[in-house]
């Protein structure tokens, strides 16, 4: 695609299209890492200011970044700085991931730089808000560069005196509103390094109109920062610090410390936002006729003090209802249609009664139901149940004192519960005298009725001379430390500037010149003359003790009117007729109401969050958010946005110098013309102011002034600085709407906490019945078992008796059972007596029965031993006889005797005997050992030699071979020999056929000597051939002698004389060609005439038959 | 035995890879033996590289010239040397050769005269293709062996075994066309394409056993293994050398391109081919290998 069609096709009016466009692009930048892309699509924005090309740009990622920026500082230093800062300004803004690294790049020092130097405003107005914008974004990488940021803060602060050529008055504005913006920021983000740093830069003499001309003011809408206390130069800058906060937080945090209502954070529970809220809701809608008619009912309605009081809190909502919208004649479409119409039925006073119970209906509600409910679904009744929040107004001024020293203010303000008392109220007593000296020493800080903590302490000399109370004392140990050097001084310097002061830097909003304001003024008269009649004496009033002088004076005065007033309405407020009082409700009022007691509670709109009450505050925040979303959509239609966006931004301010101008005139007209209190205006209350005048001035002045050129020259640039201004505010907007989401969310985990908890006592409650049931039964079981024992106890004595009679009883029956016992053992021993008796009877009659038995065994053995005897004597008889036998034959033996010596002869030569024998054996056995060892050494040595033998046949052996091995050799080369011998047999064969050639041919020759020249020829020839046969070249076939000696001439001759033979001879040459076994048959032929043994030779190489080769070998042999 | 003499080193350095460190001192142990065990000798030229010292002794007791008895050798060599003697005088008295014909040539007569076989027509027995073969084989060994005597009777084993493997040729070669189909067969294809694989003399190669094909040095590794009773190892000779050219030839478009690359191949290149060409018969041919291992 083209480059020019993509341009083109970007700022088509088809959101799809762009978006198609713009994703080429990001891939583009994705693809590519060089900076022709980031250069190129910049200078399309610097040509064009295309919005879309800023999208781009700031979506471009990681590598593109550094092109750019380096791009953006380039530009910055040529003359098209104003566009490169308006992208830095929307880059910036937008928040890309890579923001932080604007600190580590040349453009932040060269932004510094330019801020340092830079004297058109519109560049100026641009760089001051980048660099507001990236200080909370980046906070712990701004150390290095802080002591710069505080110069261009000098610079800036030193406007007027530094800048001779004067800017227009609209542009100045511009200038103080961020100026306050910057201070505001440094003092929250660095309030060590920032206060020494003016401490060093305003300590000198020469600033000193400076400082109490632009410092000072705006010092004095601060409170006092902690960290002042607690921390240090280094702890404020060092990343500990930042790690956990994101810019929201910072933004917060700053504003947390700012006093001015508009810089005051809303999570500090300002009901302004609130009131905010519900005037640009009646402002859009048709809410003008609604409240006047409100506050004309009220008054009717309720007595007069509380009717009065209630107007003092009410009537600003008038004044509120201002808006850009009406200056420049344009309707404002209603955005929510359903909401407004039937407001006007109702009746006032039952809103109001409505309105009051409402309180309680919201502490029980949960956050999210009211946030459900209010706004979209019944924005009439926000509205009517914001208004009886009014008069728990307080001043952030006496919040401010009560954090330094609440103790006693409690002590003091508690005491002093009814309207009656306060006017006593020591408070109130020791403010107004040290406010006098500030109305005389000037006029602006003097009509600035923000007490502010700094402003207290920086009047601490006063106070001391005034004998003011300890607990400004306090401050005052805190605060020397702050500014010893020039508390003198300054006090000098209020003395000596008692007039308007011209000297110093650029001043604070309120000091401005008194003659725009009264312009202004008078603008705003003419127009609430125009459009609200009923409401325009306050208009007037409010604004215009602006220009009268003696208002400080009436200072006391109207503080005690407006406590007055306001008090009672609080004692009332329950004890309506109608209300549905609730029982919390006078607690929160009195609370509201000793707060309200503040000195200063007259010019300060600050609402008091009751304890407890945060969902008050979310719905703050919430209906805050309706507010933004609404001013959002109207940007967009209105032809004059920044407009809006400035009646969007600050509402808390006009809210806050309509309350001012309103709080004077409740009371009574009386007042009206001499005691409001001109307030100090914040610097966003004169913008808005301004712009008011600028709408009206465009429509007074168009006739005067149309056509200068200077004119419209400034409208331009204030046009663009109203543009970069309002980015400003949506990028701080955004960062707020973050916020309120992120505590719309930590709201919704406490709702559900709370159930939970809910749920918990649910279950307490439940197990606590259960509890008691058992209890209950436990008791019943008590009861029934104390029965039974008494049961148990009545058979216990019954059987006890029982158990004694028995016991007597068995007594008896023993005592018995033992006499018994008795006459049994007496019987027993008796018949023990009597058993003995008869067993020693028994025992002597057996004892005869045995003797008895033995008796007759005795005469039974005595008749056996009779009969034995009887035989034993027979026997004896017959060895008698045989006894005298043996005696007779014994006598005859001893005839018979023989002689011993035989005997012992024997055995002597049995004895020789035998030695002999053991003789010998002994010789046997040793010979035969003898024997053995001739053998064994036999067989060793047959052993022996049969190794040698086998030694001598392995020598052999190998000498066999070896000698087989050199006979073959011998044998190799006599089969070579033979062979050499055939071949030279052949070779001879050949010479000795050639030699019979030649002799024959010889014989031939002699025969015919016609023909011998040609044999001749021939014998020579061969010879010839034979002598060449030795050289080299006799190799050739055709050179063979054999053949050479058939191809000569002579052959010819040969052939005519052979005559048959011719042919033959002829062809020889052809056969000697052939393979030599084909030699042998023109051999033959050839040599017909030859004897055959020469044939058999010739062929002998080939076919030698192998007996007749033996033979011959045997002869050569 | 003999491996016990041997440095124990020896088998860590053949499964490290450093061949031949010990073959000189093993071969001499070989030789020692009495008689010598030709067997193992064989499988030692089978396996190592000859050392240049004993090749002529290696391969006369492999071609027989002389016997295994070492006592026997001065005899047995002088009958060789008388043998030679004879024969070359025999020769020169049938005025066959004189002083200036060639050794290789004479070499060839006297073989040819010693096996009865040489002819009346000697010169263009000499000059069959055979004989053409045999006589770069015998020049070869020439100028392999300084004594003349040595130098026929290894020509002559050479012939022998030649003539023994001479039958076989045709299917040798048809077995190096396989194997170079085998190892390269874009090569192989890009031959067949031109037309020279037919071309290529391998029967050539094979009869000489590259003698004049390939550089002496080389050669005689070559040798080593043909005479201890390979004739395997010309085949794969005869394909690493294609292989080793492989981009010359396959830069050649024509027969005659690939003859001449062939034709030319320096001493570095021949190297190369003999030891791929031993590596490759080596690591094919695994049954000496085991055979070996058997004895051992």
């Amino acid at each position: 695609m083209e480059i020019a069609e993509l341009f083109n096709q970007l700022e088509s009016n088809q959101p799809h299209t762009v978006e198609e466009i713009k994703k080429t692009f990001h891939e583009n930048f994705n693809a590519t890492k060089e900076s022709w892309l980031v250069n190129g699509l910049f200078d399309y924005y610097v040509s064009t200011s295309s919005m879309r090309s800023v999208e781009i740009l700031v979506g471009v990622r990681e590598p593109h970044d550094k092109h750019l920026f380096d791009k953006i500082t380039d530009t910055l230093k040529g003359p098209l700085k104003l566009q490169a800062l308006t992208l830095l300004g929307h880059i910036v803004r937008r928040r890309p991931t890579w923001v932080y690294k604007i600190t580590q790049h040349q453009i932040m020092k060269e932004l510094l730089k330019l801020l340092k130097a830079e004297s058109d405003i519109l560049c100026l107005m641009s760089a001051v808000l980048v660099l507001i914008v990236l200080l909370p974004m980046i906070p712990a990488l701004m150390g290095p560069y802080l002591q710069d940021v505080f110069e261009v803060f000098s610079r800036l602060a030193s406007w007027n005196t530094n800048n001779p050529t004067k800017l227009p008055e609209e542009h100045l504005l511009h200038l103080q509103v961020s100026l306050y913006a910057l201070f505001h920021r440094l003092y929250g983000m660095y309030p060590c390094n920032f206060i020494s740093f003016l401490r060093n830069e305003y300590g000198m003499r020469e600033h000193l109109g400076i400082f109490s001309h632009t410092i000072k003011p705006m010092l004095e809408t601060v409170r006092m920062h902690p960290l002042l206390v607690t921390a240090s130069k280094d702890a404020e800058t060092a990343t500990t610090r930042w790690k956990k906060m994101e810019d929201h937080d910072v933004i917060v945090e700053c504003a947390k410390y700012a006093i001015d209502s508009m810089e005051k954070s809303r999570e500090e529970g300002s009901f302004q936002s609130i009131n905010t809220s519900f005037r640009s809701r009646g402002s859009i809608e048709h809410g003008v006729a609604l409240d006047l008619s409100y506050v004309h009912h009220l008054k009717s309605s309720l007595p007069t003090s509380a009717a009065s009081s209630f107007l003092s809190s009410h009537l600003p909502i008038d004044q509120d209802l201002w808006s850009p919208s009406i200056f420049s004649g344009l309707s404002t479409p209603p955005v929510e249609e359903s909401a407004p119409t039937s407001i006007p039925q109702t009746p006032n006073s039952q809103n109001f009664i409505v309105s009051t119970s409402l309180p309680h209906q919201e502490g029980t509600s949960p956050p999210e139901a009211a946030i459900e409910a209010t706004p979209e679904t019944t924005p009439v009744k926000d509205i009517r149940h914001l208004t009886p929040r009014h008069p728990p107004v307080t001043s952030s001024a006496v919040r401010a004192l009560t954090t330094f020293s609440s103790g006693k203010w409690q002590g003091i303000t508690s005491g002093s519960s009814t309207p009656q008392s306060q006017p006593s109220s020591p408070m109130k007593k020791e403010l107004s005298p040290f406010r006098f000296p500030d109305n005389t020493a000037f006029e602006q800080p003097r009509r600035d009725s923000v007490s502010s903590v700094i402003a207290q302490k920086l009047n601490n000399v006063h106070m001391d001379r005034q004998g003011v109370s300890n607990e400004v004392r306090q401050c005052d140990s805190v605060l020397q430390e702050v500014h010893p050097p020039h508390v003198g001084d300054y006090e000098e310097c209020e003395q000596e500037t008692g007039s308007p002061c011209t000297s110093g830097g650029l001043h604070m909003p309120n000091s401005r010149s008194m003659l725009d304001f009264a312009r202004r003024v008078h603008h705003r008269q003419r127009f609430y003359s125009q459009c609200l009649p009923e409401s325009g004496n306050e208009g007037v009033v409010g604004l215009s003790t602006g220009s009268s002088p003696g208002q400080g004076s009436n200072f006391p005065l109207q503080d005690k009117v407006r406590r007055a007033n306001s008090c009672p309405e609080m004692k009332k407020g329950p004890g309506l007729p109608t209300a549905e009082v609730n029982i919390s409700r006078p607690l929160d009022e009195t609370e509201e109401f000793e707060e309200s007691e503040g000195p200063s509670a007259h010019n300060n709109q600050n609402f008091r969050i009751p304890n407890g009450k945060t969902d008050y505050a979310r719905n703050c925040e919430e209906t805050c958010r309706q507010l933004l979303s609404a001013s959002t959509q109207t940007v967009d239609w209105v032809p004059l946005p920044y407009e809006h966006l400035f009646l969007s931004v600050f509402p808390p301010i006009l809210q806050s110098c309509d309350m001012k101008s309103s709080s004077a005139p409740s009371p009574a007209p009386m007042h009206h013309q001499t005691d409001p209190p001109l307030p100090r205006l914040s610097p966003y209350a004169m913008v808005d102011k301004y712009i008011e005048t600028v709408v009206q001035g465009q429509e007074v002045k168009k006739p005067k002034y149309a056509g200068t050129e200077t004119e419209i020259k400034i409208l331009k640039e204030q046009l663009v600085l109203l543009n970069i201004q309002l980015h400003f505010e949506r990028q701080r907007r955004e960062v707020h709407a973050e916020r309120n989401r992120r505590l719309l969310g930590k709201s919704r985990s406490n709702r559900a906490l709370d159930e939970h908890n809910l749920a918990l006592r649910d279950q307490l409650s439940l197990l606590q019945k259960d509890i008691e049931k058992l209890h209950g039964e436990l008791d019943k079981g008590k009861k029934e078992t104390k029965l039974k024992e008494q049961q148990m106890q009545e058979s216990i004595t019954y059987w006890q008796n029982q158990c004694i009679a028995e016991q007597k009883e068995l007594l008896e029956l023993k005592t018995r059972f033992q006499l018994l016992q008795q006459e049994l053992k007496t019987e027993v021993t008796k018949h023990s007596s009597l058993l003995k008796e008869m067993q020693i009877a028994e025992a002597k009659l057996f004892d005869l029965g045995t003797e008895m038995k033995q008796a007759i065994a005795q005469v039974v053995v005595g008749e056996q031993l009779k009969e034995s005897v009887e035989q034993l004597q027979k026997k004896l008889l017959l060895m008698g006889e045989l006894q005298q036998r043996y005696r007779d034959r014994f006598s005859q033996l001893s005839l018979l005797k023989c002689p011993d010596e035989e005997v012992t002869v024997l055995q002597d030569s049995y004895i020789s005997e035998v030695q002999s024998l053991q003789e010998m054996l002994e010789i046997r056995s040793s010979s035969l050992e003898a024997a053995k060892t001739r053998i064994a050494e036999l067989e060793t040595s047959l052993c022996r030699k049969d190794q040698l033998i086998a030694e001598q046949k392995r020598v052999l052996r190998s000498l066999e071979e070896e000698y087989d091995d050199r006979l073959e050799a011998v044998e190799n080369k006599y089969i070579a020999q033979r062979a050499l011998n055939k071949k030279m047999e052949e070779h001879m064969l050949e010479l000795f056929h050639r030699l019979d050639l030649a002799e024959d041919s010889k014989r031939k020759e002699q025969h015919s000597p016609d023909s011998s020249g040609g044999c001749q020829e021939a014998i020579v020839g061969s010879v010839d051939s034979a002598d060449r046969h030795t050289g080299p070249s006799s190799f050739s076939p055709h050179n063979s002698p054999l053949s050479q000696s058939l191809s000569s001439p002579g052959g010819l001759s040969v052939s005519g004389i052979l005559g048959r033979d011719c042919v033959e001879m002829k062809n020889l040459q052809v056969i000697v060609d052939q393979p030599e076994r084909t030699v042998r048959i023109p051999t033959n032929t050839f040599a017909g005439g030859q004897s055959q043994e020469q044939s058999s030779t010739m062929q002998s190489p080939g076919t030698e038959p192998p007996g007749k080769g033996s033979g011959q070998m045997g002869e050569e042999g | 035995m003999a491996s016990d003499d041997r440095n124990f080193r020896s088998s860590y350095y053949e499964k490290v890879g450093f061949r031949s460190v010990e073959e000189k001192k093993s071969l001499e142990i070989l030789l020692k033996d009495k008689p010598i065990d030709v067997g193992k000798i064989r499988q030692f030229c089978l396996r190592f590289t000859v050392p240049g010292l004993y090749r002529n002794l290696v391969w006369k007791l492999l071609l027989c010239v002389v016997p295994i008895h070492v006592d026997s050798h001065p005899f047995v060599m002088k009958q060789r040397e008388q043998q030679y003697k004879d024969l070359l005088h025999g020769l020169k008295t049938m005025r066959i050769v004189n002083n200036q014909t060639s050794k290789p040539q004479l070499y060839i007569l006297m073989w040819l005269l010693e096996t009865g076989k040489l002819k009346f027509d000697f010169v263009g027995q000499l000059d069959s293709e055979l004989h053409n073969n045999l006589a770069a084989i015998s020049h070869t060994l020439s100028s392999i062996f300084e004594s003349d005597v040595d130098a026929y009777w290894i020509s002559k084993g050479f012939f022998e075994c030649v003539v023994k493997f001479f039958n076989d040729i045709p299917h040798l070669i048809a077995l190096t066309k396989t194997q170079l189909e085998k190892e390269d067969q874009d090569l192989n294809e890009h031959l067949v394409e031109i037309g020279a694989i037919s071309a290529i003399p391998f029967h050539n190669w094979l009869c000489c056993c590259f003698a004049g094909i390939i550089s002496e040095s080389s050669l005689e590794k070559v040798w080593d293994k043909l005479i201890g009773g390979s004739c395997k190892v010309l085949i794969f000779v005869a394909v690493v050398l294609l292989i080793t050219l492989r981009r010359l030839l396959l830069k050649c478009t024509t027969v005659d391109s690939v003859l001449d690359c062939l034709g030319n191949i320096s001493e570095e290149v021949s190297e190369v081919i003999v030891n791929q060409g031993i590596e490759m018969w080596q690591q094919s041919g695994t049954s000496f290998s085991t055979g070996l291992t058997q004895r051992h």
